[in-house]
C-alpha cells in the first residue's frame, strides 16, 4: 500500500533571534502524529516568513527592541527632552508677552548641545521672554550663562570662582567653546 | 539676555517613550536574491572578527532541520541537523541597554539602532557597518533585491487609560488610522500596507499601529506603538554600496511624512519632527 507523503517548509525564529529553524517534515503514514511531535519540538518559536506570502507581506526584518526603554536620567536624553519641551511653548507662554522659541532656535540649541555629548554636565535650560534658549551651568568653580537665538549664533557670559570672566557675543555655532570653559562644563579630561 | 522662566503650558498627556524622542528602534536592511551561498555565509560570519571592538558580543544564527519519519510499523526516526546561516553582533551601552545590532541571515543584512540620536549620525554609522559587511560578499552571485527601513516609535499615556483622548496623539482625520480607534476605548490595533512610487522605484509600506499595555517603572501603562516599514524594490543586478545612502534617505523622508500625517501637531513639535523641506 503506498504511504501518504506530506512535505511542508517553514522558517521560524526564536524570540531572542539567536537561531532559526527550518522544519522539513516528510511523513509516511500517520501524518497527524508526526506533525504533533514536530510541533512539540519547535515549541516557543514564532513563524517568521514563508515563501508563498502575497507580495504585500514581503518579508520585513524582525525587530530586536523587546520593549527596551532608554535610561531617562541620561544627561543627553534629559537635555534634548527639555529643549523639545520648550519647543512646544506658544507665544504668551509666560502669561505675558513671552515669545515662543523659533524652530531654528530649537535646531540650533540641539546642535549646540549635541556637540558636547556625552561628557557635558547637565545645564538648566530655560526659555527667555525674547525667544532665546538659555543654558545655565552653576558649578562650584564656574557660573556660565549661554544663549542660543536661532540665527546661527550663541553668546555667553561666564565667571569663575576666582574672578576670571569669559564673554562672547554672537559666536557662530560652528565655533567651539574655548577649552578653558569645556574643562569646567564637561567631564572630559582636557589637555 | 532677558529673564527666563520654566513655566509650562498645555502639557501633553502622551509622551515619547524616551522623553527626548519616541524612537525605540531603527532597522536598516538589505535583502538579496538569490540567497547567499554557503561560502558567502561563511565569509559574512567572519565579519565578527573585524567588528570585535564595535560589537563585543556575537551569536551565530543556526538553522535546524528536523526530520521525522513515521514507519508503517509505528516506529519513528528523528534527524536534527544544525547549520550556521548568519550571525548577530551586539553592542551595549554603559547602562546595559542594547545599542546596535548587526544581523546577517541567508538573504538579509540588517543593522539595528536601539539608541537613536539623529538621522545623519545614525545612518553614517549604519552605513559603515554595511560597508564592512559588503566587503565579505564580494564575488557572490547574490544581488540586492530590496532596501528597507523600519522605524518603531512608541508613546506612553500618563494617566488613567480609560480617560485617554487619542486626539492628543494622533490627528483624527488621518487616513492611516481607523476611525474606531478614536472611540472604542484604549486598546486597539490598526495594520495596513500599500505600495507607492519612490522616484523610479516601487516602494512597499507596512504600518502597524498598536495600543497595548507596557510595564513602565512598575506601572501598567498604555503604550502606543507606530511600527512603519518601507521597502524599496530593486530590480537591477547590482551590489554597489553607493545606492544605499540616497535610497535610505528617501525611505527616512517617507517615514517622516507618514509621522507628520498621523501625529498631532503638538506631538510632532514635541519630538521636533519636520518635513524634509523644512530642514
Amino acid at each position: 500500500m503506498p504511504g501518504i507523503t506530506t512535505k511542508s517548509t517553514h522558517t521560524y525564529v526564536v524570540p531572542s533571534c539567536v537561531s532559526a529553524i527550518d522544519d522539513v517534515i516528510e511523513i509516511t503514514k500517520k501524518p497527524l502524529l508526526a506533525i504533533g511531535l514536530t510541533t512539540l519540538m519547535i515549541m516557543n518559536v514564532q513563524p517568521k516568513t514563508i515563501n508563498s506570502k502575497p507580495e504585500t507581506l514581503r518579508s520585513f526584518v524582525e525587530a530586536a527592541e523587546e520593549g527596551q526603554r532608554l535610561n531617562s536620567k541620561r544627561v543627553d536624553l534629559k537635555t534634548i527632552a527639555r529643549i523639545r519641551e520648550i519647543g512646544t511653548y506658544r507665544d504668551g507662554w509666560d502669561d505675558a508677552n513671552g515669545k515662543a522659541a523659533s524652530k531654528q532656535a530649537i535646531y540650533d540649541a540641539e546642535n549646540f548641545i549635541r556637540q558636547l555629548f556625552p561628557d557635558v554636565k547637565e545645564p538648566t535650560i530655560t526659555l527667555a521672554a525674547d525667544g532665546e534658549i538659555n543654558f545655565l551651568w552653576i558649578l562650584p568653580e564656574l557660573r556660565l550663562d549661554l544663549g542660543v537665538y536661532g540665527d546661527g549664533s550663541y553668546s555667553y557670559y561666564g565667571k569663575t570662582s576666582s574672578g576670571n570672566e569669559f564673554i562672547a557675543d554672537e559666536n557662530s555655532l560652528d565655533e567651539k567653546l574655548p577649552e578653558e570653559i569645556l574643562a569646567f562644563i564637561t567631564n572630559k579630561t582636557h589637555h | 539676555m532677558q529673564t527666563s522662566t520654566t513655566l509650562r503650558k498645555g502639557k501633553l498627556s502622551y509622551s515619547p517613550i524616551n522623553n527626548a524622542h519616541s524612537i525605540v528602534e531603527t532597522v536598516f536592511f538589505i535583502q538579496f536574491s538569490p540567497s547567499f551561498s554557503a561560502s558567502t555565509i561563511k565569509k559574512l560570519i567572519s565579519v565578527k572578527d573585524e567588528l570585535k571592538v564595535q560589537f563585543p558580543n556575537s551569536n551565530e544564527i543556526k538553522r535546524s532541520t528536523f526530520r521525522v519519519d513515521v514507519k508503517e510499523t509505528g516506529g519513528q526516526t528523528y534527524a536534527n541537523e544544525a547549520e550556521s546561516v548568519g550571525i548577530e553582533l551586539q553592542s551595549h551601552g554603559a547602562d546595559g541597554n542594547l545599542e546596535w545590532i548587526l544581523r546577517t541571515s541567508d538573504d538579509t543584512i540588517s543593522i539595528h539602532c536601539l539608541d537613536y540620536t539623529r538621522w545623519d549620525d545614525v545612518w553614517r554609522q549604519a552605513e559603515q557597518y554595511f560597508i564592512q559587511a559588503f566587503g565579505h560578499i564580494d564575488g557572490s552571485d547574490s544581488f540586492i533585491s530590496s532596501i528597507g527601513l523600519r522605524c518603531i516609535d512608541r508613546f506612553l499615556y500618563e494617566g488613567d487609560p480609560e480617560q485617554s483622548d487619542l486626539r492628543e496623539l494622533f490627528k483624527e482625520e488621518t487616513p492611516y488610522i481607523v476611525k474606531t480607534a478614536f472611540i472604542h476605548g484604549p486598546l486597539w490595533h490598526c495594520h495596513s500596507g500599500w505600495f507607492e512610487n519612490l522616484d523610479t522605484l516601487r516602494c512597499l509600506n507596512q504600518l502597524n499601529v498598536n495600543a497595548d499595555y507596557a510595564n513602565i517603572e512598575g506601572n501598567k501603562t498604555l503604550s502606543i506603538t507606530v511600527d512603519h516599514s518601507t521597502i524599496a524594490i530593486i530590480d537591477q543586478n547590482s551590489n554597489q554600496i553607493r545606492i544605499l545612502s540616497p535610497i535610505m534617505k528617501q525611505l527616512h523622508d517617507k517615514n517622516k511624512q507618514l509621522l507628520i500625517g498621523i501625529l498631532s501637531t503638538k506631538m510632532a513639535e514635541r519630538i521636533n519632527l519636520s518635513l524634509p523641506s523644512e530642514e
